[in-house]
C-alpha cells in the first residue's frame, strides 16, 4: 500500500435520495434526477467536481471529466475511480461532466488551461496531447480512496468491528472473520454522515482488478443502438439554425452579399454578415470568427437551402493568389537559399565541422503536404446567450475555451456560463479550436435566441485547421565505423517536434527552421508535428542503415546506445528514455518476426520505425506486397510502451487506430491550394482508407510498467508511415520521400 | 404528401420534397441515430434499409420515397433484444468515437441479408463506410462474428 496524503475537504458528499452522491466538490443544489450528461439540463449543478453515486441497488455512477472523442476517457477515467473504490465495475455507468471552473489568482498553481483568472475547479477536463490519464491519474485515484473510506468506516460502525478488519471488493465491504458482507448501497447513508480522511492509502499497482486490464468501452450499446448523443445531435427548445458561408480566401472577409434568393426560402429568418475577427496574437480561449455571411432559419434544412441560394463577393485578402506550387517553390527557395544561422532553433556540438570531417554525408529531401482532420463529424455548437441562460451545449476538447469566447462576446464573467460537452465524433486536435464555439456565441449574443451552428463537410475541410506542412533537408555524416556523428536537419515550412530522437544522443546536431510564408491556418493534428516529423526521420535513418549496410533494427538500437534517461526538450514529456525506446523496437521486431524477413518472396517487403510521442514509446513493423504499381499492406505488429495500462483493450484499439489513421494519410491524404482557395472539399478527393485498404493482421504488444501512465492516442500514428514507406522501399527498392504516397509507385 | 414507414411506423410528409431523407429522420422524425458524416453518398454515416435494401439517405429526396418502408439503427433491435450485429460490435469492442458505426452495422446487417457468410473478400467489396478512428480491423472481426452468431441460430 502507498501511503497518500489526500486533501482536507477532498470529497463532499451527500445522501440524495437515498444514494450517496460523492462530489469533489459538490454544491448544495445537486438535483439527482438532473444527473449530468450532454443533453440534460443540469442547472445550479455548474460546480461539480469528480462525480461518484452509489445508488441504493448498489449500482454505481462515475462522472467522465474529459470529454469522449473515441480516445477512450469516457471509459479509463472513471476506470481509475472504480478502482481505487473498488465498484462492481460490471454494474458502473458512466455519465459526462459538465465543465466546473474556479476563480484563481496570481500565485495560485494553475493547470495549463488556466488563464484570464479561471482554470479548472477539479479534474483537468481538456482533451488533448494524449494527457487526459496522465494528468488525472492521481487525482482520480485518491478521489475513488476518499469515497472507500467512508463505505469501510460505516461498515466497521455498523457491524461494529475494526476498520483493519474490513477489505473491500465488488461494492461489497466484506468482513472474512464474521463472513459478512454490506453492499456499498447499504452503506450510503451512513457513509454521508461521516467526515473525510487526511490521509488515503492507494493500492499497489499489483492489487489492481480493474485497471491494466481488457475493459469493453461504456456506453457502447448505445452506440450500437443509435442512442448515444453526439454534438450534432444536441437540440435546445426553440432553437434556431444556422449555417454559414465563410470566406473561401484564406483571411478574407465578405464585402457584400445578394440575399434576396435566400430569404424567399420558406424558413430562413435572417441572413447577417460576420466580419474576420481573428487576432494575429490569438491565445487560448480568444473569439474566433471566420469573415462569413450567416443564415438563420427554423430549420436546419431551411438555413442549409437558403445558403446555396446566397451570393457573396468577398475581399480575398492578403493570399489570393495563393497556391500550392507557390509555397512549395518557397520552401525550395529556403532550402536552396543562403541561411543564416537566425533559423538556428537547436544546435549541439558543432555541426558544420563534423559534417567537413566526416567519412561519409548522406542527403536527402523530404517534404510532406498539408491534411485535413475531417472528424467523421463535422462541427456544431448550441448557444444560449440568453442572460440568466448563458449556456453551451457542444462537442469540444477544450470546454473552458467556450467559456472564454462566451465572456468576451457577451461580456459577462466566465464562471457565469454554463458548458456540457456533447460526445465527439471524432477530435483529433480540430475541435481544440474555438471557431465554431464562436459563431454559435455570437449569433446567439445578437439575437438574443439559442442558436445551433451545424457544419458541412465542405465548410469542415475549406476551413480547416490544417495539419502543418513542410519541406526537410537533412544531412547525417558518418564515420569510418558507420556511426552517426552529426545530424543537420534544416525544415522550411512548418513542421515541429524536431526535439525528437534523435536529439540528445548524436553528438553534433542541428535543427533549422525555416518559415514560409501562407495564409493557411494550422492546428493540432493527431500527433501534431510529430506525425510528420517521425516520417522524416524514421525514414532517413533507414536510409543511413541501408547505405551503409547495416541492419535498420540494430542501426537504430545503435543508435540509442546503452539505457539511460535523458532530459527531453520538446514538449509533452521531461524524460526520453533510451532502454524503453529500444525496447519497444525490439518488441515489436520480435513479434513481427523481423529477422525472418530475408525470406520474403519477391515484392514482399517489411519496415521498422518507431517513435516517442507525448511520452510514450511506440515501435511498429509494418509487411506489405507491392505488384505492378499496387500495394497491399498485409501486417501491423505494433508494440507500446505508455507506462501503467489503465486499459488494455483502449490501448489496443488506439494503436490500431492510429495506425490505420496514419496509413489513410499515408496512402492518399493531401491538401492543395489553387487560387487561395482549398481545392479538395469532400471524400470524393480527399481520400480515407477503407476497410478494403485496412491490413488483415494486426497485433498490438503492451509493454507491462508500473512507471506513470502516459497517454495513446496520438502515439500509434506517428510510427506506422515510415514504418509503411520503409517496407515499400524494402519491397520495391522506391523510397518514398514525399507525402502522400498517391500514385508514386505506378512510376 | 407523402407517405412512408419508419420503424414499422406509418409516417407522413409534407414539407420540401427535395429534402434528403437524412434530415428527415435527424431533424423532423428526431431519429438522431442517423449520422451525417458527407452529404455526397461518400461516408456511409448515414445509411438505413430502404424496403431492405442499403441506402444513404443524404442522397435519397423525399421526393422518391413515397411508399417506402424504412428501417433506421433505432429500428434494428427487435425490443430490448439487440441484431446480432449489434451485438457482436459490443463483443468486438468496435466503436472509437462512435459516430460512423450506426451506418457500419446498417450496412453489415443488409450485407449478411444478401450474403449469410461473406469471405474478406466479399466485406472489402461490398462495406466502404468511413471511419476516421481507424476501427476497421475489430469492425472485420465483428461482421465474421455476427454472420457466425445468425449462422448458429438458423
Ligand atoms: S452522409 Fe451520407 S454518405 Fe456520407
Ligand atoms: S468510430 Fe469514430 S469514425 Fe468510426
Amino acid at each position: 500500500m502507498v501511503k497518500n496524503i489526500g486533501r482536507r475537504e477532498f470529497v463532499k458528499v451527500s445522501l440524495i435520495g437515498g444514494s450517496l452522491v460523492a462530489s469533489i466538490p459538490l454544491t448544495s443544489c445537486m438535483d439527482t434526477d438532473a444527473l449530468p450528461a450532454a443533453t440534460s439540463n443540469t442547472a445550479g449543478n455548474r460546480n461539480l467536481g469528480v462525480f461518484v453515486r452509489i445508488n441504493p441497488d448498489n449500482t454505481t455512477t462515475i462522472g467522465a471529466p474529459t470529454a469522449e472523442m473515441g480516445q477512450g476517457t469516457f471509459t479509463s477515467m472513471p476506470m481509475i475511480i472504480a478502482e481505487e473504490l473498488d465498484a462492481d465495475w460490471a454494474r458502473t455507468d458512466v455519465a459526462l461532466m459538465p465543465l466546473s471552473l474556479r476563480r484563481v489568482s496570481d500565485g495560485d498553481d494553475v493547470s495549463d488551461a488556466g488563464y484570464e483568472g479561471v482554470d479548472y475547479a477539479h479534474a483537468y477536463q481538456g482533451a488533448g496531447g494524449s494527457g487526459s490519464v496522465k494528468r488525472n491519474f492521481s487525482y482520480l485515484r485518491k478521489a475513488g480512496a476518499q469515497v472507500r473510506s467512508r463505505l469501510v468506516r460505516a461498515a466497521a460502525n455498523r457491524l461494529s468491528v475494526p476498520v483493519e478488519e474490513l477489505r473491500t471488493e465488488n461494492s461489497y465491504v466484506i468482513h472474512d472473520a464474521t463472513d459478512q458482507t454490506v453492499a456499498y448501497g447499504e452503506l450510503a447513508e451512513a457513509a454521508v454522515a461521516l467526515a473525510d480522511v487526511d490521509s488515503v492509502e492507494l493500492k499497489h499497482a499489483s492489487e489492481f482488478r480493474i485497471l491494466g486490464k481488457y475493459q469493453k468501452i461504456k456506453g457502447c450499446r448505445e452506440i450500437v443502438t443509435g442512442a448515444m448523443t453526439f454534438g450534432q445531435d444536441c437540440e435546445l427548445p426553440d432553437m434556431l439554425h444556422a449555417v454559414l458561408i465563410r470566406s473561401p480566401y484564406f483571411k478574407g472577409t465578405p464585402l457584400s452579399f445578394d440575399d434576396v434568393a435566400t430569404r424567399a426560402v420558406p424558413g430562413v429568418l435572417d441572413v447577417i454578415r460576420i466580419d474576420r475577427q481573428w487576432p494575429d496574437d490569438a491565445h487560448d480561449g480568444e473569439v474566433l470568427l471566420h469573415g462569413a455571411v450567416a443564415v438563420v432559419a427554423e430549420t436546419l434544412w431551411a438555413a442549409l437551402k437558403g445558403r446555396s441560394a446566397l451570393k457573396v463577393e468577398w475581399d480575398r485578402g492578403p493570399f489570393a493568389d495563393e497556391s500550392t506550387e507557390m509555397v512549395e517553390a518557397e520552401c525550395r527557395e529556403l532550402l536552396d537559399g543562403r541561411i543564416s544561422s537566425e533559423a538556428d532553433r537547436r544546435t549541439e556540438g558543432d555541426v558544420d565541422t563534423a559534417l567537413l570531417n566526416a567519412e561519409r554525408v548522406i542527403e536527402a529531401d523530404y517534404a510532406i503536404k498539408p491534411l485535413a482532420h475531417v472528424c467523421m463529424e463535422p462541427h456544431s455548437a448550441i448557444a444560449d446567450m440568453r442572460d440568466g441562460q448563458r449556456r453551451i451545449l457542444a462537442a469540444h476538447q477544450f470546454p473552458e475555451r467556450a467559456a472564454h469566447c462566451a465572456a468576451k462576446i457577451c461580456g459577462c464573467d466566465p464562471m457565469d456560463v454554463r458548458v456540457e460537452t456533447a460526445r465527439m465524433g471524432g477530435g483529433f486536435g480540430r475541435k481544440f479550436a474555438p471557431d465554431y464555439l464562436s459563431e454559435a456565441i455570437w449569433l446567439s449574443h445578437r439575437l438574443q435566441k439559442p442558436v445551433k451552428v451545424t457544419w458541412t463537410r465542405d465548410d469542415d475541410i475549406q476551413q480547416d485547421a490544417f495539419n502543418r506542412p513542410g519541406m526537410s533537408r537533412l544531412r547525417a555524416g558518418l564515420d569510418e565505423n558507420n556511426n552517426v556523428v552529426a545530424w543537420d536537419h534544416t525544415i522550411a515550412g512548418h513542421t515541429t517536434q524536431s526535439d525528437n530522437f534523435p536529439a540528445d544522443v548524436v553528438p553534433n546536431f542541428r535543427v533549422r527552421y525555416l518559415r514560409s510564408n501562407t495564409g493557411m491556418w494550422f492546428g493540432p493534428w493527431r500527433g501534431p508535428g510529430h506525425n510528420t516529423i517521425g516520417f522524416v526521420i524514421q525514414s532517413f535513418i533507414d536510409e543511413l542503415a541501408l547505405a551503409t549496410g547495416r541492419d535498420p533494427l540494430e542501426f537504430r538500437l545503435a543508435m540509442l546506445g546503452e539505457e539511460r534517461a535523458l532530459p527531453f526538450q520538446g514538449w509533452g514529456a521531461d524524460v526520453y528514455d533510451t532502454g524503453r525506446a529500444a525496447n519497444v523496437l525490439k518488441l515489436a521486431a520480435e513479434k513481427g518476426d523481423w529477422r525472418g524477413r530475408g525470406e520474403l518472396p519477391p515484392g514482399r517487403g517489411r519496415g521498422i520505425a518507431s517513435h516517442f510521442t507525448f511520452g510514450s514509446y511506440c515501435a511498429h513493423v509494418v509487411d506489405v506486397r507491392v505488384s505492378e504499381g499496387e500495394l497491399e499492406i498485409l501486417r501491423v505488429v505494433s508494440a507500446i510502451d505508455c507506462g501503467q495500462a489503465i486499459n488494455k483493450l483502449g490501448i489496443e484499439a488506439q494503436i490500431q487506430g492510429g495506425a490505420i489513421d496514419g496509413l489513410s494519410a499515408a496512402l492518399h491524404q493531401a491538401i492543395h491550394v489553387r487560387n487561395g482557395q482549398v481545392v479538395e472539399r469532400n471524400f470524393d478527393t480527399y481520400r480515407m482508407m477503407r476497410i478494403d485498404q485496412t491490413p488483415r493482421h494486426m497485433e498490438t504488444h503492451i509493454v507491462d510498467s508500473d512507471a506513470n501512465p502516459s497517454g495513446t492516442g496520438e502515439v500509434g500514428l506517428p510510427p506506422v508511415i515510415p514504418a509503411l514507406t520503409n517496407a515499400i522501399y524494402a519491397a520495391t527498392g522506391k523510397r518514398i520521400r514525399s507525402l502522400p504516397i498517391a500514385d508514386q509507385l505506378k512510376a | 404528401m407523402i407517405r412512408l414507414v419508419v420503424n414499422g411506423k406509418q409516417m407522413q410528409f409534407d414539407g420540401d420534397p427535395d429534402m434528403p431523407l437524412l434530415w428527415y429522420l435527424r431533424e423532423d422524425a428526431k431519429l438522431k441515430g442517423t449520422k451525417f458524416g458527407c452529404g455526397i453518398g461518400q461516408c456511409g454515416a448515414c445509411t438505413v434499409h430502404a424496403n431492405g435494401a442499403a441506402l444513404r439517405s443524404c442522397t435519397a429526396p423525399m421526393s422518391a420515397l413515397d411508399g417506402a418502408d424504412i428501417k433506421t439503427i433505432e429500428g434494428l433491435a427487435t425490443g430490448d433484444k439487440l441484431h446480432p450485429v449489434q451485438e457482436a460490435w459490443i463483443d468486438e469492442d468496435a466503436p472509437q468515437c462512435g459516430y460512423c458505426q450506426a451506418g457500419q452495422i446498417m450496412a453489415t446487417a443488409e450485407l449478411l441479408q444478401r450474403i449469410p457468410d461473406p469471405s474478406d473478400k466479399d466485406i472489402d467489396d461490398n462495406i466502404s463506410n468511413l471511419c476516421r478512428c481507424g476501427s476497421y480491423y475489430r469492425i472485420r472481426k465483428a461482421i465474421h462474428r455476427a454472420a457466425k452468431t445468425i449462422q448458429g441460430r438458423e
